[in-house]
């Protein structure tokens, strides 16, 4: 795992294909409530390959489903069909956690512990020997630089130090794979920024990273991958550069022409029809690509036909 | 108090059959076994229901299995992480205030507890133990059924179940956890309740100079009476032979029979008596051996004694007052002071020692219960059985036969095993019989019985009769000396004297001997269980007694913990609250439920054996339960009124249950719960017959098919009732070891049931859901 995590993600295109970390088949998910009655249809058929060494973003509005299916690939929830395999393992299994680390929306830690407590009790909890967890959790607290405040008790903590010490929780097993619960909430514009260098330094170390989240710019700096996920269906999944290439228009910018090439251009341009405005690609942001996938989604319900 | 229960060795409890062909762990085994199945039939169920039977099939397999791996590979390290936040958790929910309202209990206690009380040991024990328990088993409650569901509420299990955190050691972490915190409170607690209880039952006495009095025969001082005063409550008297003192030297002899000093007071060292001297003569006489010393020794206070004794080789002379003896208080509030008298300046003084035999633990030893009748007769004229009830003095306690005063009826028991060498001081006899008064007498004072030690191998070796007062509800001592006299004034011994083999012995060989109790007084009665009289064995230690009182709480802790959490895995905080309450309140109503759940099972088949032996009885016969189900079998053929209803096998099974011996009026009238709730909108009485019709014949149906309900569900309640021995403790009787062993194998059984419920219920629980 290592060996490979070492590889960048360009690696990719190599002939190779890396292995997959979290594949979801066909898994549905049904809310019921007491009497069985079935309450919500929260994700329908959904099919997922998430591979090593890439960020995976999972996006959608609320009631989307991208928290149940997180829930779902941790064990946290059972699916009403389908199945969701992590490292090729049953979700419900429990020694698939021991290479997992999860950031999860708030973090729910115990308030009464400190962070060095936290830690060494999660660390515990991965049968870490004491040595092993010292080291580890001086690291850990150092890198997201709760040093300062490691021997006071979370309650005491800001939104943005509990993020910190979620995270750095999330680490404590230094796993092949991290989901990520809405990041980047909770914090300061230069605690975002750091959370996104973090999670690219993650990556470099070769580490598979899902992130699940509405800040859509966090996610278009460092996602490689995304899937958008509406009313519990995927409407859109692929590379975000790739994604976000408006493939109808080309922009074409020109230097260094002779007005006689100019010409020569222009006559092809009108002899097609068109006006040249720049020669290029565009890109849109993430956002319009959301608001344009749900206002679609909301016209025409149903599956969309994904392409990649 | 009386032991009633009889407790098997923990061993042949556990593993032999006790009488229905079960033994304690294949009862366990049979009903782990059952409710595995039940269990595991209605997952299936339930799963088939949601996702069909195949897939419900292939998901029990694969949790069944994956039960198997949780448990075999669970991990120490992270149980032992679980259990620390658990118990940081315990702390954090300030379970220390249970501990402060204790001891502001015990500050406060002293107000309220009367020292003068017929037995202060039992209220002051029973105080503190009562109080403990309940504090605990609030705590344990309150920490363990409300921290699973809190975790999940909070989410907080979010981020221990997404690590590789198995179920089998969330459930049990907690279990442990919350157990060890509820430990640390015990600990302190019974700490303090020990050294409560200690020192507010220590207490001295003072004796004043003019609270001697000597006491004079024929001119001469025979004895000293004296008396405490009055502090406590109670006042002690003691008597102090007047040829007792002996001068304030210790003696010890070795092995060559040398009498050497150990110990002198100041006033014999002023005489030149100093340890090491080795005693050779007394007023002239050479010592022979100790006993002969120490009886030369004494004598009258104040009095003069010549010694010879020999320093390092050389012999000289001391002249050594008597100056003290040493005796003991009469036995007041169970208990008695030693008392040192001293002769000072011409006057006795008293030095009160602390109270003794106020927390002992008593070893009873019993004896197996016999009865004769008033013409002496052990056996039954109708049955030709031998006695095993007395007379019924009507609606007394049922538990008690009685014998009629001035005649021959007598209460016998056995006793076996007796072994001389236990009982080097004779036998000593608790006795606590109750007195049914057929004429008023004094009621203040008690009644005169008498005992009788009988060789039960040769019944003419029998003792005189020793002569006692019965009187209510106290615990009478009698000792039965190794030397005894028949009626007729000849020498008996009791053990049997290796130095006169031909004294007759009252204890056989085999060490059995009976003891025949009979009252004395015309027209007045004895009242007597098994359990009313025993042999007392040497008393066990208080302080050992005392930790398996606090062991048998700490028992109930785990056993309540364990509950609630088992309930909590899968009920929300209060319900979970409320169901571990119920569960310990019906628990600790196991045999109201049992007699219950009889009484309306075996409605018709109880009126049966009721009409049967009413009949029986107007012509003097008693009926044996085989009797009883064949006369019943005839009656129903013959079509009898009454006799159409009941069924055969049902019959069979209340008189093998021994129901018919269940007291009428302690049986539950009115039927079960829909019955009960008829009779009482309609305002019927309990007892009477309602008309049947198809309403009630329903209801009645419903409510046995409760029953039957509640019937199993007996077998998995814990007897709370059962597992409380600080009765024991408080009273002073020994808690046995095997009782103590028999309640942690049960509590165990119980935990591991629960814990394994716990955790199938928590594993197959979606946690976000």
């Amino acid at each position: 795992m290592a060996q490979s995590a070492a590889a960048p993600h360009h690696a990719r295109a190599a002939s190779a294909e890396p292995e997959v970390v979290i594949e979801t088949r066909n898994l549905s998910k049904v809310y019921r409530d007491f009497w069985g009655r079935q309450k919500v249809r929260a994700l329908k058929a959904l099919d997922l390959e998430v591979r090593q060494g890439e960020i995976f973003g999972l996006l959608g509005p609320n009631g989307s489903g991208k928290t149940t299916t997180l829930k779902i690939i941790l064990g946290l929830l059972f699916p009403t069909s389908g199945e969701a395999l992590v490292f090729g393992r049953s979700a419900t299994e429990v020694t698939k956690n021991e290479r997992i680390g999860y950031l999860p929306e708030e973090s729910y830690l115990y308030k009464f512990l400190n962070a060095v407590d936290t830690l060494d009790f999660y660390g515990r909890l991965f049968n870490i020997s004491a040595e092993e967890r010292r080291r580890r959790s001086k690291e850990l607290i150092e890198m997201v630089g709760l040093g300062w405040a490691q021997r006071r008790p979370l309650k005491e903590y800001s939104k943005g130090m509990t993020r910190r010490i979620g995270l750095a929780q999330a680490l404590i097993n230094d796993p092949d794979l991290l989901l990520l619960d809405e990041p980047t909430s909770g914090l300061d514009p230069i605690g975002t920024r750091e959370m996104k260098d973090l999670i690219l330094k993650l990556k470099a170390q070769g580490k598979t990273i899902v992130v699940c989240s509405h800040q859509l710019a966090d996610v278009q700096d460092v996602c490689d991958r995304i899937a958008i996920l509406y009313q519990g269906e995927l409407k859109e999944l692929g590379r975000v550069d790739s994604l976000l290439k408006v493939r109808d228009v080309t922009q074409v910018q020109m230097r260094g022409m002779s007005p006689a090439a100019q010409a020569e251009v222009r006559a092809v341009l009108a002899k097609h029809g068109g006006e040249m405005v720049s020669w290029d690609n565009p890109t849109m942001t993430l956002e319009e690509l959301f608001l344009t996938i749900v206002n679609e989604s909301q016209a025409r319900p149903g599956k969309r036909v994904i392409k990649e | 108090m009386v032991v009633e229960t009889q407790v098997p060795p923990f061993l042949s409890w556990l593993l032999s059959d006790s009488g229905d062909g079960q033994s304690a762990l294949t009862t366990f085994l049979f009903t782990a076994l059952v409710l595995f199945g039940l269990a595991t039939m209605v997952a299936f169920l339930v799963a088939a229901f949601r996702y069909g039977p195949g897939r419900a099939f292939s998901s029990i397999v694969r949790g069944l299995g994956g039960g198997i791996v949780d448990f075999v590979r669970m991990s120490p390290r992270r149980i032992l992480a679980l259990s620390w936040l658990a118990f940081r958790e315990a702390f954090r929910r300030q379970i220390w205030v249970g501990l402060v309202v204790f001891l502001v209990i015990l500050m406060f206690a002293g107000w309220f507890l009367d020292p003068s009380s017929d037995d202060p040991a039992r209220l002051y024990l029973g105080n503190v133990l009562n109080w403990t328990t309940l504090l605990m088993l609030v705590m344990a409650l309150y920490l363990s059924s409300l921290s699973l569901p809190a975790d999940i509420k909070n989410r907080t299990i979010y981020t221990i179940v997404t690590k590789p955190v198995r179920s089998s050691e969330i459930i049990l972490g907690r279990i442990v956890g919350f157990t060890a915190a509820c430990t640390v409170l015990l600990v302190i607690m019974a700490g303090a309740s020990y050294v409560f209880v200690s020192r507010a039952l220590a207490h001295r006495h003072v004796v004043v100079v003019d609270d001697i009095v000597p006491v004079k025969q024929n001119r001469q001082v025979v004895r000293y009476d004296g008396k405490t005063k009055l502090p406590y409550g109670h006042q002690h008297h003691f008597t102090v032979p007047a040829n007792s003192f002996a001068p304030g030297i210790e003696l010890s002899e070795d092995a060559a029979g040398h009498l050497t000093v150990q110990q002198v007071t100041a006033a014999a060292r002023a005489a030149d008596v100093k340890p090491g001297d080795i005693l050779t003569a007394i007023n002239g006489a050479t010592v022979i051996g100790l006993d002969t010393a120490e009886e030369q020794l004494a004598g009258a206070p104040g009095s003069n004694i010549q010694l010879t004794l020999s320093r390092g080789g050389a012999s000289h002379e001391a002249k050594v007052t008597r100056e003290a003896t040493e005796v003991f208080t009469d036995i007041e509030k169970g208990h008695r002071h030693r008392v040192v008298v001293r002769w000072v300046d011409g006057k006795l003084q008293a030095d009160i020692g602390p109270a003794e035999g106020m927390l002992v633990a008593r070893v009873p030893i019993y004896g197996l219960l016999r009865f004769r009748d008033r013409q002496g007769d052990p056996k039954d004229p109708s049955t030709w059985k031998i006695r095993q009830k007395g007379i019924s003095v009507g609606k007394l306690f049922g538990y008690r036969s009685y014998i009629e005063g001035n005649t021959l009826a007598a209460a016998v028991w056995t006793f076996d095993d007796l072994k001389a060498d236990q009982y080097p001081q004779g036998l000593p006899l608790d006795a606590s019989i109750r007195v049914y008064r057929g004429q008023r007498g004094r009621v203040d004072q008690g009644i005169t019985g008498s005992l009788t030690v009988v060789n039960p191998a040769k019944p003419t070796i029998r003792s005189r009769e020793i002569i006692f007062t019965a009187k209510e509800f106290t615990l009478d001592r009698i000792q039965i000396p190794q030397q005894l006299t028949d009626s007729h004034g000849k020498p008996l011994a009791l053990f049997g004297d290796a130095s006169q083999p031909n004294l007759p012995s009252l204890v056989t060989p085999d060490g059995r001997v009976e003891v025949w109790v009979r009252c004395v007084e015309p027209a007045q009665y004895f009242g007597m269980a098994r359990a009313d009289l025993y042999v007392r064995g040497a008393d066990a230690s208080y302080t050992m007694n005392f930790v398996k009182a606090f062991f048998e709480i700490w028992l109930q802790i785990v056993l309540v913990t364990s509950l609630a959490v088992l309930f909590s895995s899968f009920l929300s905080g209060p319900v979970a609250v409320l169901l571990t309450v119920t569960t310990i309140l019906m628990g600790f109503s196991c045999s109201f439920i049992a007699n219950l759940a009889n009484s309306v099972i075996y409605r018709e088949e109880l009126k049966v054996i009721e009409l049967v032996r009413q009949g029986a009885a107007q012509r003097g016969l008693y009926l044996t339960p085989d009797q009883t189900f064949a006369k019943a079998h005839d009656l129903r053929k013959d079509n009898v009124d009454g006799f159409r209803v009941y069924d055969e096998a049902r019959l069979k099974t209340a008189l093998r249950l021994e129901l018919d011996q269940v007291d009428v009026l302690d049986r539950v009238w009115g039927g079960g719960p829909l019955e009960a709730f008829y009779r009482l909108i309609t305002q019927r009485n309990l007892m009477i017959d309602l008309e049947m019709n198809w309403a009630i014949r329903t209801m009645q149906f419903l409510d046995k098919g409760l029953m039957h309900v509640m019937q199993y569900l007996l077998h998995v309640l814990p007897d709370f009732r059962r597992f409380s021995d600080t009765d024991y403790l408080a009273n002073g009787y020994n808690i046995q070891g095997a009782r103590v062993g028999q309640h942690a194998a049960v509590t165990l059984a119980f935990a591991l049931a629960a814990f394994i419920g716990g955790y199938f219920i928590f594993r197959h629980r979606e946690m976000a859901a």
